[in-house]
């Protein structure tokens, strides 16, 4: 049994010897869910299918409670399954599970501890990344929130504090937090290739976050900062060795929301340290980065027009990637990905949405595995994705 | 010309009356509460479920009415002073992230009196007609 199993008990445990404080069963208990489901199309590059046409392999859904006990306890989880073709590994997940306990309060502020399994506040989208009602398109931009990486950011085993506070002109909220994450048993493949095997784990994470919006939520800005060591150890025989990255990644945030527009701008910036993984000698630094632009349109009620651009660097002192392709023999598209996407959602009846989008995509550095490029499959350097989605929340 | 005009008259004068016969709203929450008045500020921060709990420790119970429903819109606008859309966001992203939990959605003003009035700790907005003794009218400055 992991620590990260351990503390997801530990909270069940705990939910359980307090509910003799005498809850209002069940009015107190809330369920919301969502499900999803889309067909994507590539024509080149094999994202979502290693051949390309069509795929129906896009599938969320999810179903969460939240039991208030009393004015100062609460309970949540979350569980899901997820299909996102080659993108990340399929099959259910558990999502959050955690106590929530408010640990301060003034009339203006408060400050609530988290225990169990808790997502991260790391950038504007990534704690309801797979839920369609709460994102803005069916993919994100992958320069902030990369498929490859989902796992190791989005939820952690530990204990967050999250605070809330009325501040001059404006609210501020934040989150400090500390643990592991339990990344999905298969996900080195993603990562390290087909080839590699072994066990792909996080030792231990610690993020930061504040989010300022002014009183009239025109404006929202924000920075997070997160600091992991990831740890491999390889299997007999896996192509990927044994070995380390240390991550510093950081994420600014900025978002003007106005009556029919709202337009948003997130940074990226991303340090690792590599120990190992290709022999057992190799050392490396590499720093890369990322940003995108967004405009959404709300046109009427229930439609709203979307554009983007997204970059992404793997490499921030080698954006075009010459200096990769002349090391490597690996074309130099692999270190980067720019994306111009345009996008619509309509909302055809009550919590029903449908969703469709077009990428142009120059580049082939989202593309699964990071450590070893696939140079057969991916082997256009502009490449088109187009998605419809359905989607339904309560 | 004259004619056209004399339209243009008619319709400004339409629209005046309709945003001028927008229906009066009161805040209004269960008898026990203690609170007497709100800043837009507070108001923002309940509704928004980011403050929880009242001054003396009892849980807020937050009650709205569905986004397309005009008293909706108008407490949004002139109250809390932010679009529908900000609200709904945020309520969306602290369900399916485990922070916290959204307001409960009923359809008619009435229900939502008659909610408010046999929840302790509840709090919502009416239509001012609506108001009557069973519920405490909170002022908002």
């Amino acid at each position: 049994m992991t620590a990260s199993k351990l503390s997801a008990l530990t909270s069940l445990l705990v939910l359980f010897a307090s509910s003799a404080v005498g809850a209002e069963w069940p009015s107190s208990v809330r369920t919301h869910g969502f499900f999803s489901q889309g067909m994507v199309y590539t024509d080149e590059n094999g994202f979502v299918e290693d051949d390309n046409g069509w795929s129906e392999r896009q599938t969320e859904i999810g179903l969460n409670a939240s039991w208030q006990i009393n004015s100062d306890w609460r309970m949540a989880g979350q569980v899901v399954y997820l299909n996102g073709g080659n993108r990340y590994p399929e099959g259910f997940r558990l999502d959050y599970l955690l106590l929530d306990r408010l640990a301060y309060r003034t009339d203006t502020d408060e400050v609530h501890i988290q225990l169990g399994r808790y997502k991260n506040q790391h950038g504007l989208y990534r704690d309801s990344r797979d839920v369609p009602a709460a994102q803005p398109s069916i993919f994100l931009p992958q320069s902030v929130y990369w498929d490859m990486y989902r796992d190791q950011t989005l939820n952690t085993d530990g204990v967050a504090l999250m605070g809330f506070h009325q501040v001059d002109a404006g609210s501020l909220e934040w989150q400090f937090s500390g643990g592991a994450t339990d990344i999905h048993d298969d996900m080195e493949e993603w990562v390290l290739g087909k080839n590699s095997s072994g066990d792909y784990e996080e030792d231990w994470v610690v993020q930061g976050s504040g989010y300022y919006t002014t009183d009239n939520g025109a404006w929202t800005m924000g920075l997070s900062v997160l600091r992991s060591n990831l740890d491999f150890h390889a299997d007999e025989g896996s192509q990927a060795v044994s070995g380390q990255a240390y991550v510093w990644e950081s994420i600014a945030s900025i978002r003007y929301s106005a009556e029919r527009w709202e337009t948003t701008f997130e940074y990226i910036d991303d340090q690792f340290k590599l120990y190992g993984l290709y022999f057992p000698e190799f050392r490396d630094r590499s720093h890369s980065d990322g940003y995108y632009l967004q405009v959404r349109y709300f046109a009427t009620p229930s439609l709203t027009l979307l554009a983007r651009y997204d970059a992404k660097y793997l490499n921030k002192h080698d954006r075009d990637g010459k200096d990769f392709e002349k090391q490597t023999g690996a074309p130099s598209y692999f270190m980067f990905s720019k994306d111009w996407t345009l996008g619509l959602t309509y909302e055809v009846a009550e919590n029903w949405l449908v969703r469709g989008e077009y990428h142009y995509v120059h580049g082939a550095a989202w593309l699964p595995p990071h450590l070893y490029p696939d140079v057969e499959v991916h082997d256009q350097e502009y490449w088109h994705l187009f998605a419809v989605q359905l989607s339904y929340s309560f | 010309m004259k004619r056209i005009t004399c339209y243009l008259i008619l319709i400004c004068s339409f629209l005046c009356c309709q945003s001028a016969a927008a229906e009066a709203l009161a805040v209004v929450a269960h008898p026990s509460v203690k609170t007497e008045q709100l800043s837009v500020k507070e108001l923002k921060s309940i509704f928004s479920m980011r403050l929880t709990t009242w001054s003396e420790g009892a849980l807020i119970s937050v009650y709205v009415l569905p986004k397309q429903h005009k008293l909706h819109e108008s407490f949004c606008r002139n109250y809390l002073e932010i679009f529908s859309y900000q609200l709904e966001r945020s309520w969306k992203r602290l369900v399916y992230s485990g922070f916290g939990q959204a307001p409960t959605q009923l359809a008619t003003s009435l229900e939502i009196k008659e909610r408010v009035a046999n929840t302790p700790g509840a709090i919502g907005y009416i239509r001012e007609e609506d108001v009557d003794d069973s519920v405490k009218t909170i002022r908002i400055d």
